[in-house]
């Protein structure tokens, strides 16, 4: 099975992947829809990442 | 909706070209989006509302199969 990045996260629609959005103020503020990260995860990408975190820890 | 989340509602995602998006938004005040899923041409999804999603965004050539009918993202009347 081939994995791409695409398979595990979509860039936010909102910021278009930057993190961060133009307030009405006219300055950049951290876009709220995938809090400053840029990115959602997808259900494989949710999956994977709570795999990771589990085993890393053992 | 349902009080029990295994009984609210569903609808079927079909994707008509490949990459079409699917992201879920929360429920409450703020709504962030939670969860995103890519579907390939063909692919399909069945997606429900539940106590976590209380709205979703669709981009890409898709047909929704809803209780309200179905809808085709591309605004097209007819299927195929
Ligand atoms: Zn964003």
């Amino acid at each position: 099975m081939q994995i791409s990045m695409d398979d595990l996260e979509l860039p936010c629609w909102d910021c278009k992947g930057s993190g961060e959005v133009t307030s009405e103020e006219g300055t950049l503020v951290t876009c709220d829809k995938c809090s400053g990260t840029g990115v959602i995860l997808t259900t494989l990408g949710q999956t994977l990442l709570s795999f990771m975190k589990k085993h890393l820890r053992q | 909706m349902a009080d029990s989340p295994v009984l609210g509602d569903y609808f079927v995602i079909r994707a008509l070209e490949n990459g079409v998006q699917v992201i879920g938004m929360t429920r409450g005040p703020e709504t962030r989006f939670h969860h995103a899923e890519k579907l390939d041409k063909n692919e399909v999804m069945i997606a429900q509302f539940t106590e976590h999603t209380s709205a979703m965004k669709i981009r890409g050539k898709a047909l929704l199969y809803t209780a309200h009918g179905v809808i085709r993202t591309d605004g097209e009347l007819n299927e195929k």
